[in-house]
């Protein structure tokens, strides 16, 4: 079970529905990991069922019920229960294999410096979606953040001045801290990072290299 | 087309026939499909009230048209009325609803009373039709029958009983907030509005606006330790 999880607020802005696609992405993947997170949104959702309960209700339309009932008149688009067809190829969680799918070494990873990138989902919103593949052992540059950037271990692990973060993990900044998290030495670490303003490079190195490297 | 509804009143029907939410799913449905067949049950039977839970129960196995017009002559009016609240006009709040009572409809069989309130349920359905109507989005969500998510604890055994007691300590907890944390709740699942928007509306730091929503959601979760 994981054990750092994303902050509250952010479950409950998942459960009412006004989280953008990338963090609801970041927040789903979690999911899978984390019952007790899980759990959490389920009682979101039932704060969201009961504001409903207690809405004022509106006069409605009565045609509309025979218009839909014909529309589902022979309709055979009955969803039944069961488990999503598993097409993707890979190990990664039911939300995210939704946009990736096949083996992840023929990705068409990007390489910054002792990172690999691959960004997907793009966004009107100024919001950079991307798997991160940190070498086994490697340390990412010290740096902060100007927005926040929320970080999600799919597999492998890193660790920084927090502590250890390792699969279903959620290590979630703002522009306060300043951290350098170095990957664990077993394997590969392969991230999920949602960020909504580019990172900032801070050590002497990282000054240097700040025009260029944007990941 | 449409010919159940254009009977005298489906929807009666249903009132009357002897459902008690107790019943199990399955005994409960055989007697109402007896009451539909049966006029006379229909009307000797006691007062009933079927829950929302087997209405959908009933769509899921059989396709039932009058327990979809109970449906959406119970519910239409709240949803219709959340999707206004929301910021949509009356007319295309008409349309989502019926776009919403369609998913009910097709969705039915993946409904699990265990996992979710049937109000909850039809909670859920609404928010994602509001996201795919104005920000034409993805809704990412796991698949709750996907092997590979870690399992939930295990449930406890008298699992309806401990819901119906959420929902009634729920709604004394959301009653007993405070204003200026109720405000925030209701700003975030009847507007749509993130954090931030909120702040810049109430002319808050995100920080409070956040810190205020940790103990409003401190206080809903402490009243609903339904996991232990």
């Amino acid at each position: 079970m994981p054990t750092h999880h994303p902050d509250q607020t952010d479950l409950l802005a998942y459960a009412a529905g006004t989280l953008p696609e990338a963090k609801s992405l970041l927040i789903a993947t979690h999911l899978s990991f984390c019952a007790d997170c899980r759990a959490s949104v389920a009682r979101y959702e039932d704060v969201g069922g009961e504001l409903l309960n207690k809405t004022a209700p509106a006069e409605i339309n009565r045609d509309r019920i025979s218009d839909a009932l014909a529309i589902l008149d022979g309709d055979d688009r009955f969803e039944q229960r069961a488990v999503r067809p598993s097409v993707q190829g890979n190990d990664l969680p039911t939300p995210l294999c939704d946009y990736i799918s096949g083996d992840l070494n023929r990705l068409p990873w990007k390489k910054v410096g002792a990172v690999e990138v691959f960004e997907f989902l793009a966004s009107n919103q100024n919001i950079k979606t991307r798997l991160l593949k940190i070498k086994r052992g490697a340390a990412m540059p010290n740096h902060t953040h100007e927005g926040s950037e929320a970080t999600l271990v799919l597999s492998g692990s890193f660790s920084d001045q927090f502590g250890r973060y390792g699969p279903g993990d959620v290590c979630d900044v703002d522009q306060s801290v300043d951290h350098q998290p170095i990957a664990g030495d077993d394997e590969d670490c392969i991230c999920l990072a949602v960020s909504d303003a580019p990172i900032r490079l801070t050590g002497t190195f990282g000054r240097l290299l700040n025009p260029f490297v944007r990941f | 087309m449409g010919s159940d509804y254009n009977e005298e009143s489906p929807g009666r029907m249903l009132e009357n026939a002897d459902i008690r939410p107790n019943a199990s799913g399955e005994a409960a449905m055989s007697r109402l499909k007896r009451a539909i067949n049966t006029t006379v049950e229909l009307e000797t039977g006691p007062a009933l009230t079927m829950t929302l839970e087997n209405q959908i129960e009933l769509i899921a196995a059989e396709k039932n048209r009058a327990a979809f017009i109970h449906i959406y002559e119970d519910l239409g009016p709240t949803v219709k009325g959340f999707l206004i609240k929301s910021g949509t006009t009356a007319g295309t709040a008409e349309d989502i609803l019926q776009e919403v009572m369609i998913r009910v409809w097709r969705k039915a069989a993946q409904f699990d009373r265990t996992r979710a309130s049937g109000k909850t349920w039809i909670f859920t359905i609404t928010r994602n039709q509001l996201i795919d109507h104005f920000r034409k989005e993805k809704r990412p969500e796991i698949d709750p029958n996907d092997p590979r998510i870690t399992p939930e604890q295990d449930r406890p055994a008298d699992e309806a009983i401990s819901a119906e007691q959420d929902a009634i300590s729920l709604r004394e907890a959301l009653d007993q907030l405070p204003d200026e944390q109720a405000v925030l709740l209701r700003k975030s699942y009847f507007e749509s509005k993130s954090q931030s928007e909120i702040a810049a509306e109430l002319d808050l730091p995100l920080g409070t606006v956040k810190s205020r929503m940790r103990l409003a959601l401190e206080k809903l979760r402490h009243k609903l330790r339904r996991l232990n």
